[in-house]
């Protein structure tokens, strides 16, 4: 086995930079991991490669946010705020399913996914029926969820610079989090449990309307995108 | 009009192109300066103080025909352009002025 990483030399591929720019720098990449196959053998040559696409990474990424500019970024957001809003839905689904196994088994306490995590989390109350590692798994789950398909969606649509839609889906959910951090997690029984403030009603407004508006405003972008992708490319 | 100022990578991208000739390329260029300097640039440094020196019109470059090493990618090769040359000899001009009448003021460790 003498080719390079190749999980890392498809990481370089997804930052979008100039295609020119980044054959330049991978080629060297690989030229020099040919040398040190032979210097240092396989492993340590691997290692370098790895090494060395994380240092080369921030470059790539900086040109594709040049290249790409305002469309770009548009593009990107618009995959997100669908794969947010798909999290969303998800969410939802899954509170159903574990509080219906929650009644089940424990009777009928109302609660929330998230109230359940915080309370397993941040140890805020031991009386919360879903602790544990369900709750946290789910938590990781559905964290995770927005960058993964926002990744994929931007993959299967020809997208050549993924990593940004998945970027955009972080940042939204970081900014998710840190308002739930500041102002509380809504529950149905209301966040008694929480050490801040009831949650106010902006809040509730803004998460309304992320679900209802998100998917439109989503799927109009992707629509309009997707025409751009399709279109055979002209030869230059 | 072209602008010659340029930063310390910068400069030392521009005298590894000119020592290296036609054979200055990206993974050429970081050995030198790494055997010289000492320091390790990452090769994207390298490529984007490269792309910054071609937009000021101090280097000019050209593609090889793809290389079975490279995993058949092209090879950009740079090569100093006129102006480039002038902004070396402006900068080593500006350095001689600079140090001027500054005798050194330890032994030199490799005539020791």
């Amino acid at each position: 086995m003498t080719e390079p990483p190749v999980t890392a030399e498809r990481l370089l591929e997804t930052l979008g930079a100039d295609p020119e720019f980044r054959d330049m720098i991978v080629g060297d990449l690989r030229e020099e991991h040919a040398l040190r196959l032979d210097w240092d053998g396989e492993h340590a040559a691997r290692r370098w490669y790895r090494r060395e696409a994380l240092r080369v990474a921030p470059h790539l990424l900086r040109d594709g946010v040049r290249r790409l500019g305002w469309r770009g970024t548009r593009r990107a957001a618009g995959t997100a705020m669908t794969a947010v809003v798909c999290a969303y839905l998800a969410h939802v689904a899954l509170v159903g399913i574990v509080l219906r196994a929650t009644h089940l088994l424990y009777g009928d306490t109302g609660t929330t996914i998230r109230g359940a995590v915080r309370s397993w989390t941040l140890d805020l109350s031991r009386d919360h029926p879903v602790r544990g590692p369900i709750a946290l798994a789910l938590l990781l789950a559905l964290t995770a969820l927005p960058p993964l398909v926002s990744g994929v969606a931007a993959a299967t649509q020809g997208d050549d610079a993924p990593v940004f839609p998945v970027l955009a889906a972080c940042a939204v959910q970081l900014a998710d989090f840190l308002i739930q951090l500041a102002f509380g997690f809504p529950g149905p029984t209301g966040p008694v449990w929480a050490p801040g403030p009831f949650v106010p009603a902006w809040v509730v407004v803004c998460q309304c309307l992320l679900v209802t508006v998100g998917p439109v405003v989503g799927a109009a972008f992707l629509v309009s995108e997707r025409a751009r992708f399709s279109a055979p490319r002209t030869p230059a | 009009m072209i602008d010659p100022s340029f930063g310390p990578l910068e400069l030392a991208v521009l005298l590894a192109v000119a020592r290296l000739g036609d054979g200055a390329y990206g993974l050429a260029i970081r050995r030198d300066l790494a055997a010289r300097t000492g320091r390790d640039h990452s090769v994207g440094a390298i490529y984007t103080t490269l792309a910054r020196l071609e937009a000021k019109q101090l280097v000019v470059s050209r593609a090889t025909d793809p290389l079975p090493v490279r995993g058949g990618r092209t090879r950009r090769e740079f090569r100093l352009t006129g102006a480039g040359a002038h902004a070396l000899d402006a900068a080593r001009r500006h350095a001689a002025s600079v140090w001027g009448g500054v005798a050194p003021t330890t032994p030199d460790p490799e005539s020791a």
